[in-house]
């Protein structure tokens, strides 16, 4: 593996609610769109180490790598939606810039997680907090909160996937109604309808 | 089960597992788990870059030193301790005020070019590896922080570095902002800056680091001596020991590193002194020429200054501020015969020389 492999792949995971977006509209189920992002993440990274010429605009790329595993899909299953054939139009307009809203914004971030954090059961929480707020080490929060530390693992394994899902997987539309919601209105600029 | 989630579930069991109590075969098992298919390792990186993000959470631990296991508990935070605790220290990145929070904007994607360029670097420079620690500071934030080594490191304004100790090397990634380093001894493992392409490799000293722009880096050496890699000739980052006639920096030099140059020149102990005040949250100009005055303000707040009349550029501007204290400044002004114009929009400052008309 090259240095800078994993480039592509971070840049990548910037834009995956854009990336689901784009195989819900074939696939229309949310597991078989799991399925094919991990394989879209998988082409983005053997492209970043591979020595093919620098991609310009990493999120257009990932975007085709997309339309592609969902095409090669849809070839697999043999089923060609009706609405296909809008959709490729409608995916054409789909540029980076235009409509790629995803907004890597740490204030947003940060609200997001604590949101997930708080949704874990309360065991998990705890042991998530004191973990990586307080950065105690595994063997430390086993001892303090007398469980094992196999237990602890187990809990920080689901903190982990849900801190995953909530900085990556969540729709624009949603992440926005999070964050406004959330700090309340302010100029009545950000209600519609007002 | 789908295969999806068995390698999301494999995924986020390897990454605990790695921070738990190591087994010795651990790490080839990693490799040969990774190896057998890009998607694991896809997906391995995906669930550690949303690990390593949750880092930032440590800027919510109370200043008092209690440890609470519940402060993330849905009954003790609300929206204020949020926006007070978690939020405003991580202000300054992107570079956008609060307030930009609560404005729906369509193409926020152009915002947020900076993180994105970060990321890219800390890619290529070898996150690959585990046991990277993020920190940053907001628009006029600073923080002194520990490594496990002993290094204390100060990070000044907007900044963001990335540390990794381990048993054979201190590596230090800065890809924003400023830091400076008190370096703790150890000539086993020698200490390592990588910031825009710049090596800095120090055993035990004491020198700052701040990138400039893209290509330019400025290295401040208060003690000791440091070697200083220019760009493009020491850029891997995998295995940044230097050029043998790798440029030496000593205390009491300063070194600014540009694509193809390093420009070394003496400074006096007072002037570095100076230099670093801002490590006590101060600035002091002495025959600074306004034009460098004002570019240190602007990084220290929100509210920017302009200089808009080219002929005040190089007048020469002394005094000693807080670096937030943006009023005392503007205050200072018309003893150096410059007329100030606080514009509409955001609060924005504009900068004259006294007498001529508007």
């Amino acid at each position: 593996m090259s240095k800078n492999d994993e480039r592509y792949l971070l840049q990548a995971l910037d834009i995956e609610s854009v990336l689901r977006a784009c195989l819900y509209r074939y696939t229309r189920s949310n597991p078989d769109v799991d399925e094919l992002l991990q394989e879209v993440y998988a082409r983005v990274l053997v492209a970043g180490s591979s020595n093919d010429p620098e991609v310009r605009s990493v999120r257009a790329f990932a975007l085709t790598i997309a339309r592609n595993v969902a095409f090669d899909w849809l070839r697999h299953k043999q089923v060609v939606p009706i609405e296909l054939v809008a959709d490729l139009e409608a995916l054409e307009v789909l540029d980076e810039g235009e409509q790629i809203e995803e907004i890597v914004n740490s204030h947003q971030e940060l609200a997001l997680l604590v949101e997930a954090i708080q949704d874990l059961p309360d065991r998990c929480r705890q042991v998530f907090t004191l973990r990586k707020v307080y950065g105690y080490s595994q063997k430390e929060i086993a001892l303090r909160m007398n469980i094992s530390e196999n237990t602890v693992e187990q809990h920080l394994t689901k903190a982990a996937r849900r801190c995953a899902q909530a900085l990556f997987d969540q729709p624009v539309s949603e992440r926005r109604s999070i964050l406004f919601g959330r700090f309340g209105k302010r100029k009545g600029s950000n209600d519609q309808g007002e | 089960m789908t295969k999806a989630s068995e390698i999301h579930d494999a995924a986020a069991e390897w990454l605990i597992r790695l921070e738990g109590p190591a087994a010795p075969d651990m790490w080839d098992a990693l490799q040969t788990w990774m190896d057998e298919d890009p998607r694991h390792r896809a997906e391995f990186i995906r669930l550690r870059v949303a690990w390593n993000r949750v880092d930032r959470l440590k800027n919510m631990r109370p200043e008092d030193g209690t440890i609470d296991s519940d402060l993330l508990a849905p009954s003790k935070i609300s929206p204020a301790t949020l926006l007070v605790r978690g939020l405003q220290p991580l202000q300054g990145k992107p570079k956008k005020g609060l307030e930009d929070l609560f404005i729906p904007e369509r193409r926020r994607v152009l915002t947020t070019a900076a993180a994105i360029a970060a990321a890219g670097v800390l890619a290529w420079f070898g996150a690959y590896h585990l046991g990277w620690k993020s920190y940053e500071t907001g628009i006029g934030g600073r923080e002194k922080i520990e490594l496990s080594d002993g290094t204390t490191v100060d990070l000044n304004t907007n900044t963001e570095l990335y540390a990794r100790i381990s048993g054979s090397r201190r590596e230090i990634m800065l890809s924003q902002g400023e830091a400076l380093f008190h370096v703790a001894h150890d000539t086993k493992r020698p200490f390592y800056v990588v910031a825009g392409g710049t090596v800095v490799r120090a055993v035990g000293t004491a020198f700052s680091v701040r990138i400039r722009d893209a290509g330019h880096v400025d290295v401040l050496v208060a003690e000791g001596r440091v070697a200083v890699g220019a760009p493009e000739t020491e850029a891997n980052f995998e295995n940044p020991t230097l050029l043998a006639g790798a440029p030496k920096v000593s205390a009491g030099e300063a070194a600014s590193v540009r694509r193809n140059s390093v420009a070394i020149r003496s400074i006096l102990s007072k002037d570095i002194t100076r230099k670093l005040s801002w490590t006590e949250g101060h600035l002091d100009f002495q025959g600074e020429t306004l034009d460098d005055a004002v570019q240190e303000f602007n990084r220290y707040n929100q509210r920017h200054i302009t200089i808009a009349d080219p002929s005040i550029l190089k007048v020469q501007f002394g005094g000693s501020f807080l670096t937030t204290d943006l009023d005392s400044f503007i205050a200072a002004l018309p003893r150096f015969g410059i007329r100030v114009q606080v514009g509409d929009k955001k609060g924005d400052i504009r900068l004259f020389a006294a007498g001529k008309p508007p």
